[in-house]
């Protein structure tokens, strides 16, 4: 039975960070209690554990607008964040999860707020119609984790943007995302904000379980080790072998006319590495493009390396073919 | 619900059969994809990792839940179940002909069920 009741609001706007304190919340949640997480990302795209990167995100664009994307330990499908959204996590032991009454503590919230929401089939939350809020659950041994996106003023213009599907033709193990009609609730409720929110929350969440919540001990409960947990975990989310490097194996193929002739590139792609390469024309020297296959098997899917393994490529009879290819190569990359 | 009679099982809802030569195959059980739902991704270790007796080496995914699978025995992984990463579904459709991987070297074991004892245990669940 829960006889213990905490929030924890984070103070950090990354991702990486946020994940990882979440996941350490998570491991560290007794028997008998349960914590309320509060967390806000800076634009960010965040993947489902299963998903591959490149099929779901379009990175071009979000990189070149100082976004992040950050794969998470939670199934399910594509989200964005920014500040106009907030994150609602709840990390509690086996025993006493309990997905519908946790999930009661945001409607309960939201219905002091005025706004009557409804949980999906998919357990998600939806107004009208239109969905606000995606939920997704992790389960490490005995520890649960239950959380949640609850859009109030999320970009929608960058978040059609950056989670439009690929335009390459891109098989792929791994989840997909599910499409759905999506609503910022502060459109229809503009009082609504953040920090009302939170507040809503925290008062929900006392009412469900009868129990005034506490502030999250973080220096008691924070140990060395589970302090060096999460900086260990936070490096893991930030690196390229978590985001990119899982084994989701996937082949894409794309097609480009230049100056010089028609081309087509496929690739096969495993662990975030180029397993195969595929090279059709008519208009180049089969030595050269024989070249550059051997020399692409490898390495890995990500601009930095790829535009090494041009540099090291002889220029071949036009040396506009090696520089578009190499563009074509890179465009793949990042659409 | 389905409990065969010549397999083991593990509180936590994998089960393990033995091999005359030493290694066993693991999987989750009939309950586990019951509760867990449609399952849509399994996510496998590689032949030659090592698997330690309840801990995990595997996770499933299903309705935007990933679930940890632990092992019931102490190895060496010798060979992985391809066929679930392309059909994950299989898990759901025939749990006890999925296994995840076959485990060599074995050195030890979690604490083990009979089928009745699962049963009655699962009953309690």
């Amino acid at each position: 039975m829960i006889s213990k009741l905490y929030v924890a609001e984070s103070p950090s706007f990354s991702a990486p960070e946020n994940l990882a304190t979440e996941a350490v919340l998570t491991g560290c949640a007794a028997p008998g209690e349960i914590i309320l997480f509060l967390w806000q990302n800076e634009k960010t795209v965040v993947i489902g554990k299963n998903q591959n990167a490149w099929k779901e995100c379009r990175l071009s664009p979000l990189l070149r607008d100082g976004g992040t994307l950050v794969r998470r330990l939670s199934g399910g499908g594509a989200v964005f964040h920014d500040l106009g959204n907030l994150n609602i996590s709840f990390c509690v032991s086996r025993p006493e999860e309990d997905i519908p009454r946790q999930t009661r503590v945001i409607l309960n919230a939201l219905r002091s707020l005025g706004v009557q929401a409804s949980c999906t089939g998919r357990n998600d939350l939806e107004f009208d119609g239109r969905k606000f809020s995606g939920h997704a659950f992790y389960r490490q041994g005995a520890a649960c984790c239950q959380h949640a996106t609850l859009m109030l003023q999320v970009d929608q213009a960058a978040l059609e943007k950056y989670l439009c599907v690929s335009p390459l033709k891109l098989r792929s193990r791994g989840v997909d995302s599910v499409r759905a009609r999506v609503v910022n609730l502060a459109d229809r409720f503009p009082a609504l904000t953040v920090p009302a929110l939170r507040g809503a929350l925290a008062q929900a969440f006392g009412e469900e379980y009868a129990l005034s919540p506490a502030p999250f001990p973080w220096e008691e409960r924070l140990t060395d080790a589970l302090r060096a947990r999460r900086q260990e975990m936070q490096t893991r989310f930030a690196s390229w072998e978590w985001t990119f490097g899982r084994r989701i194996p996937f082949d894409l193929a794309k097609q480009a006319r230049f100056p010089w002739g028609g081309a087509e590139m496929q690739l096969c792609v495993t662990g975030g590495r180029i397993r195969d390469c595929k090279f059709y024309t008519d208009a180049l020297d089969p030595l050269w493009t024989e070249g550059m296959e051997r020399a692409l098997q490898g390495v890995r899917f990500a601009p930095q390396e790829i535009r090494a393994v041009f540099s090291s490529l002889p220029a071949g009879e036009d040396p506009r073919m090696r520089e578009d290819l190499e563009q074509m190569l890179l465009k793949m990359t990042e659409e | 619900m389905n409990f065969p009679k010549n397999l083991m099982y593990t509180k936590t809802h994998e089960w393990v059969l033995f091999a005359e030569d030493g290694s066993a195959a693991v999987g989750i059980t009939d309950y586990a994809q019951d509760q867990l739902g449609d399952l849509v991704f399994v996510n496998l270790p590689e032949k030659g990792d090592p698997v330690t007796a309840g801990e995990s080496f595997a996770d499933v995914e299903s309705v935007k839940a990933v679930s940890d699978v632990l092992s019931p025995v102490t190895g060496e992984v010798a060979e992985i179940n391809e066929l679930l990463a392309d059909e994950p579904q299989r898990m759901n459709q025939a749990p006890y002909d999925s296994w995840f991987v076959k485990v060599q070297n074995i050195t030890d074991r979690a604490e083990l069920m009979d089928a009745e004892a699962y049963q009655a245990y699962t009953a309690s669940c």
